[in-house]
């Protein structure tokens, strides 16, 4: 019997591809999936999956977030651009005499350094912004990494940047664009010395 | 005394959202309430259970409401569980990318009751607890279950409800499966995200949809529908897990010594598996197949023991990948037994003679008798281990049709019946037959040597004076009977001829055998009666 709690259901082309590798995914522009029990009952039945919104690699990212249901959403975000900042306090040391030729006076210390990002979505309408708006509330979101150097795809955690948007126009109602801005959760490590 | 009443709390198997307030409403008194103010409890405890493991206590020293124990004014007391349930779940990350089958979480969702008890003070003054206090688990030692009144046992999950949201999670769930793009089972799961019903994902994401199952099957097929560039229609394609399950709940009874045992548990397996036994009593036989996992066998007398054994066993399916195992124990215990100690045979019973015959059983308790059509002078009597037939019949009851006694026994439940059938005469009572009449001369003239027979016995002796008119069937008094011994007939005897009118002269027994002979000498001096033997 299986267990009394929360589930997730395979739902994206890469999850669903080794369960039907006879489907050529490239070809689907959509699907949905139902879900039985070993009695025949159907459980569920998903939202119609649309593939589309940016599958270019190169140009988009894809956020998981915890939504008000305490489970992780996934979206899809196009237009991505990258802000690296850099912030450090500057200390000054006195000089040696005679003066060393590698040796200076002016230091940095306490370097923060992180990537923020921004990026957006415009596939989906008013009547799907209070789903927008759990994303933009969410505490705990990460960014789907492609691994690399022998490591296997994974999660990166992200803090999800306080922002103002406007999930009811008073024209042009049918298009809304949604701009999220990101950066990463762990900065960039600085060695001291 | 204890926890009145829990006069509200969460439906059973209901679904709660953590971050709203799950409420637990008691009513409690004092153990002790030895006035006005008393009755109250010092303390009364909510101890929380997560998954059925003990989490944590909260306590209220303070009654939500005016108690007034001359109005009857219980106190009540009011626990709200969300704190701890915040605590306790978290958001689960999915993996990313292939994963087999669904990807289930472990702390996103709890099963969670309370358990209330109630304190008042000792003979020092001290507070103490009613029930057993749970203890909570330290390093190695996981958390011990105290005791308490039970709420009932609900779900709680990792869940926010909006203000607009309807405040029961459950019919807001519900409204959800309208998002999406079919139909759900009505109460088995239920989906656990707001995303849209047109949802966007790219050929190369990563994306688990999240829903709540409750039901009691197994999660087995995924059925996707898919429609490729070109075609209008929605092609099909399944992907099932292997699966197997024991459906229900088990538990092995107890066997009993040199009967068949067989135990069946209903099973749902995929094929093929196999069984693998770890442990198992010598004499158990044990089977799998795709629908049933059989226990049988015939344990020995031998095996009897209060001891349980452990039956312990794995079915390994889905080309060992699938485990599911049964872990029991089983006692065997001793047989219910019953029987009639040795080969009884109804006596016949005589007219005006008190009868008592009983039956001595050897047989395990409880047991219960069918009662026999009997005559009316007889009553039958049960006691722990016999049957008793008593009565005394008159001379309208003598008949020379027998009287059957069919008699059921039956013990352990209607599982052992011991049957005993037998018949019995009512007969007159045996006459004092005058076998010979002998006159002899000895100390008084005439002593007359008379030898008598009654029923199997034959007695002689000598008598003095007797009345011409004493002869058999003149003799009312003398009445004896099959199981008289010879004594007693003997006594019998004297008495009938004291009752004569031979009662100046004094009578006694002085001998007597298995056909006694009785010597009936007249003292003449003496004038108590004495017996002689």
């Amino acid at each position: 019997m299986s267990n009394k709690t929360i589930y997730g259901l395979p739902d994206g082309p890469k999850n669903l591809k080794p369960l039907f590798p006879m489907v050529k995914w490239e070809e689907v522009e959509d699907y949905y999936l139902e879900l039985y029990d070993d009695n025949g009952t159907q459980l569920l039945t998903t939202p119609l999956n649309k593939i589309g919104c940016c599958n270019d690699e190169d140009k988009k990212a894809r956020i998981s977030f915890v939504n008000t249901l305490g489970t992780v959403d996934g979206i899809s975000i196009t237009k991505i651009e990258e802000e690296f900042e850099t912030k450090s306090d500057a200390y000054e040391k006195p000089l040696r005499y005679p003066l060393e030729k590698p040796i200076g006076g002016n230091y940095r210390y306490n370097i923060k350094a992180n990537s923020a990002y921004k990026g957006t979505t415009a596939c989906y309408k008013e009547e799907d912004m209070a789903w927008i708006k759990e994303l933009l509330h969410s505490p705990l979101a990460w960014l789907q990494w492609k691994g690399s150097e022998e490591q296997t795809d994974d999660h990166i955690p992200i803090v999800i940047s306080d922002t103002k948007i406007i999930p009811r126009k008073v024209e042009e109602r049918y298009v809304y664009e949604i701009q999220i801005e990101f950066k990463l959760s762990n900065e960039r490590s600085v060695i001291r010395s | 005394m204890p926890i009145v009443s829990i006069y509200k709390q969460p439906d059973a198997n209901s679904l709660n959202a953590a971050y709203r307030p799950i409420m637990l409403y008691c009513s409690a008194l004092h153990t002790l309430p030895l006035g006005p103010t008393a009755f109250v409890p010092p303390v009364v405890y909510c101890d929380i259970y997560f998954n059925g493991v003990f989490y944590k206590t909260l306590t209220k020293t303070q009654a939500s409401n005016n108690p007034d124990f001359a109005s009857g004014i219980t106190p009540t007391y009011e626990f709200d569980i969300q704190d701890a349930a915040q605590e306790y779940l978290r958001a689960e990350l999915p993996y990313n990318g292939g994963y087999l089958f669904v990807y289930e979480t472990f702390k996103s969702m709890l099963s969670a009751y309370c358990k209330f008890r109630s304190s008042g003070y000792n003979s020092s003054g001290f507070i103490v607890s009613e029930d057993i206090a749970p203890v909570q688990g330290t390093g190695a030692k996981p958390p011990v279950a105290g005791t308490g009144k039970q709420t009932n046992t609900f779900f709680i999950l990792n869940m926010a409800l909006q203000h607009e949201h309807n405040q029961n999670l459950t019919t807001h769930l519900k409204y959800i499966k309208d998002k999406t793009n079919g139909p759900w089972s009505t109460t088995d799961a239920y989906p656990a995200s707001h995303r849209p019903k047109l949802y966007y994902v790219g050929l190369n994401d990563s994306d688990y949809y999240p829903f709540v199952y409750k039901g009691d099957g197994e999660l087995k097929c995924i059925k996707l529908y898919y429609k490729t560039k070109d075609k209008t229609s929605y092609q099909t394609d399944q992907f099932c897990k292997c699966t197997g399950r024991i459906i229900g709940t088990y538990k092995l009874p107890d066997a009993i010594a040199t009967k068949p045992y067989l135990y069946e548990v209903t099973a749902k397996i995929d094929t093929p598996l196999s069984l693998v036994i770890n442990t198992k009593p010598a004499w158990m036989t044990i089977t799998a197949t795709a629908t049933k996992i059989t226990f049988s066998g015939t344990p020995a007398k031998a095996d009897i023991s209060a001891t349980p054994v452990n039956v312990n066993i794995t079915i390994v399916n889905c080309g060992d990948t699938n485990y599911i195992s049964f872990k029991d124990t089983v006692v065997v215990v001793k047989p219910c037994e019953g029987s009639i100690v040795g080969t009884p045979k109804l006596p016949t019973a005589y007219a005006g003679k008190p009868y008592l015959y009983i039956l001595n059983l050897l047989i395990d308790l409880p047991f219960s008798v069918t009662p026999p059509p009997l005559p009316t002078w007889m009553s039958i009597t049960i006691g722990p281990t016999t049957i008793a037939f008593s009565g005394t019949p008159t001379m309208a009851d003598i008949s020379a049709t027998p009287i059957k006694v069919n008699l059921e026994i039956i013990n352990c439940g209607g599982a052992n019946i011991i049957k005993f059938s037998d018949s019995f005469l009512v007969q007159g009572a045996p006459t004092l037959t005058l076998i010979s009449d002998v006159r002899t001369g000895s100390i008084f003239f005439p002593r007359r040597r008379q030898v008598f027979r009654v029923g199997p016995y034959v007695y002689a002796g000598y008598t003095y004076k007797l009345k011409p008119s004493f002869a058999p069937g003149n003799d009312a008094i003398v009445v004896a009977v099959a199981g008289d011994t010879p004594i007693t007939i003997a006594q019998k005897l004297v008495n009938a001829i004291r009752a004569k009118g031979y009662g100046t002269i004094i009578y006694s027994l002085l001998n007597s055998g298995t056909d006694i002979t009785i010597e009936i000498r007249q003292y003449i001096y003496r004038f108590d009666p004495e017996v002689v033997y």
